[in-house]
């Protein structure tokens, strides 16, 4: 969930702690008294947002008894104005977030699978080709690859809408439900040809996979009843202030200029009772009665008191968003304790020549099981890391004389830990990437290929290897000077450009100089 | 108590209000203005979805009690809503047979708090 929410909430406390957020509602139609004075095309733009959302709220808020009320109330208009102001901002903030993404990718590991693309020949059986269509399922293409995922909630929605919202309801509070609705199930289907190091395949459309996945642990739903006291504690504090600072900002309006509060009071109240006198307004009238009742506003009172009035409000409102902002991250980043099971399939794998082993060709290879424990959970040592471990073991589904396999292929365990590392001498925050891996191949993949660090590993034995990353940010520049430090038993699998014994160091400041 | 208009309610010297505020689904992200100017909560009582609190009204012709309650919402990703609905019912705990009175304010997903003040005069 979070997601654009938090960013939002987070840029809404930084810009208004910046004053940056005086934005100011669009003039009147003409007659209702507006403000001369010409607008930039960001106010202009920021007007007709407004707008549009006070519409959203007047459209929502028609069904309820007395809904229509907030409109001939001050705080309404001033906190879609604020609300407007953060959105502006958030999309500045998004701009520059994929403008970081960007130079991160620049130095991702090589050997990813091609993009996916949505005009893909893949394709799947018709059953679940409608499933896609009515939303039952979900669709995504990898390389040769394309996979449908399943989810209980889904497929219920798919089949019946009422029934979902019941049974959404029901998931805080009933164990069965929450627990189907961790539950997803995905198959993978091969849409084309591939190949690996220890692998050739294989036939259009072919099952490549079955996945399923349970969550044994997952607390990130913000309806759990574990978060009931910290939202209790939101409520009683900082929204609890924003009431506190409402019921001040009018009274104090109302002292003070008497005589504009009452005339735009009066002069609301009559344009919603036009509104309420047409049964079914349509967007237009909305739109006409709230761009009047908000230019007004603006003209007798936000344009003479701004901020000044509004001081205290905005610090609660400026609070409010950032302990909101702060209780969504410590829930969209709990702990998770999930198991994975998934088959693969391998009969229309021809297995390749092998060193070490001999066997008669065109004999197929078994089929795969992997059993894998996912443990991952954030906000760790106070500062935000994050932790994800992975426990997992493979082994070939069917014994086979011919090849002389042992049941179990590999096991592994692997970890990373993402310390977050705040801006150093105004450039962006950082991420310091710590990970390792232990891995025991027992056997030859004999199929699907066995990767560490993004190369296929054939030879059978211990294989362990830690990796420290960081994308050191420079200045306020944009520019980041990737560094990294691997060290493994088996030195192929060192990627760097400087390599010495068993580790490797790689810093590449190319990107500083390229951009001076 | 009796309803007036916008908002406002004509209420007996020392007279028990109730407020009752509840959401559609949860988390109950409501706040009142607190004290509540003329008065004070009495009987706060909190649950995953409601709120329920009272507050008397002063003894003599003319005074008021005003407070403004601010509702956010929480909505998760992936809900099958886009709106937390709330409910508000005041009614009279000193005259029980005065009808009580529903109000409603409705949070779309993204444009949070919306606030609204609610006065209470004394005749």
């Amino acid at each position: 969930m979070y997601n654009s929410r938090t960013l939002v909430l987070l840029f809404w406390a930084a810009m208004i702690s910046s004053g940056m957020a005086q934005v100011k509602p669009a003039p009147a139609a003409s007659g209702s008294g507006a403000p001369s004075g010409s607008r930039s095309p960001s106010d202009q733009a920021n007007n007709t947002t407004i707008v549009k959302n006070l519409v959203t709220l007047y459209k929502a808020n028609a069904s309820v008894p007395n809904g229509l009320e907030i409109f001939q109330d001050p705080a309404t208009y001033v906190e879609q104005i604020w609300s407007v102001a953060i959105s502006t901002a958030n999309n500045a903030s998004v701009a520059n977030a994929v403008e970081n993404r960007t130079d991160q990718q620049t130095t991702a590991p090589a050997g990813a699978s091609n993009s996916s693309s949505t005009t893909s020949k893949g394709s799947v059986p018709s059953l679940l080709s409608f499933a896609v269509e009515s939303g039952a399922l979900t669709q995504s293409v990898n390389g040769t690859t394309t996979t449908v995922q399943a989810n209980v909630p889904n497929v219920i929605k798919a089949i019946n809408g009422t029934n979902f919202m019941s049974f959404y309801r029901s998931e805080p509070t009933n164990l069965v439900a929450r627990t189907l609705s961790t539950i997803s199930i995905s198959t993978s289907f091969n849409t084309g040809s591939s190949s690996s190091s220890t692998s050739t395949s294989s036939s259009p459309s072919t099952f490549s996979s079955a996945t399923a996945h349970i969550d044994l642990r997952n607390d990130r739903d913000p309806r759990n009843p574990k978060w009931f006291n910290e939202w209790k504690g939101l409520a009683n504090n900082q929204v609890q202030a924003v009431a506190s600072s409402v019921t001040n900002y009018e009274e104090t309006l109302q002292r003070d200029m008497p005589a504009q509060y009452a005339q735009w009071k009066s002069d609301a109240q009559s344009e919603l009772a036009k509104l309420a006198a047409t049964k079914s307004p349509s967007d237009d009238e909305i739109t006409t009665a709230m761009t009047a009742i908000l230019g007004e506003f603006d003209s007798l009172i936000y344009s003479k008191t701004g901020q000044s009035y509004a001081g205290n409000y905005n610090k609660a409102l400026q609070d409010y968003a950032a302990a909101d902002s702060a209780l969504l991250n410590k829930i969209s980043t709990s702990f998770v304790f999930s198991f994975e099971y998934t088959l693969t399939n391998q009969g229309s794998v021809s297995l390749p020549k092998s060193t070490t082993q001999t066997y008669s060709i065109g004999t197929t290879a078994p089929d795969l099981s992997n059993f894998n424990l996912i443990f991952a959970g954030g906000n760790l040592f106070g500062i935000g890391a994050t932790l994800t471990a992975n426990a997992s073991t493979t082994l070939f589904t069917a014994p086979s004389t011919q090849l002389h396999l042992a049941p179990v292929r590999d096991y592994k365990i692997s970890g990373e830990l993402d310390l977050p590392v705040p801006p150093i001498a105004g450039s962006k925050k950082s991420t310091v990437e710590i990970s390792g891996l232990f891995q025991d191949l027992i056997q030859e993949p004999l199929g699907q290929a066995v990767t560490v660090n993004g190369v296929s590993v054939s030879t059978r034995g211990n294989i362990w290897l830690g990796q420290g990353k960081w994308n050191i940010p420079i200045g306020t520049t944009g520019v980041s000077i990737p560094f990294s430090v691997t060290g493994s038993n088996r030195t192929d699998l060192i990627k760097e450009t400087d390599v010495r014994g068993t580790f490797g160091v790689s810093y590449n400041l190319d990107s500083l100089f390229a951009k001076q | 108590m009796k309803a007036l208009l916008h908002n406002t309610f004509q209420v007996a010297p020392g007279e028990v209000i109730r407020v009752i505020t509840t959401i559609d689904n949860p988390p109950f992200l409501a706040g009142f203005t607190t004290p509540p100017h003329g008065s004070a909560w009495a009987n706060v009582k909190q649950t995953k979805t409601s709120d329920t609190r009272e507050f008397t009204s002063p003894g003599a012709s003319g005074q008021q009690v005003i407070f403004s309650i601010s509702c956010a919402e929480a909505i998760p990703a992936g809900a099958p809503y886009s709106t937390a609905v709330y409910t508000i019912v005041f009614s009279s705990g000193t005259n029980p047979q005065d009808p009580p009175v529903n109000s409603g304010i409705v949070v779309p997903q993204g444009l949070g708090p919306i606030s609204q003040t609610y006065t209470f005069i004394v005749q």
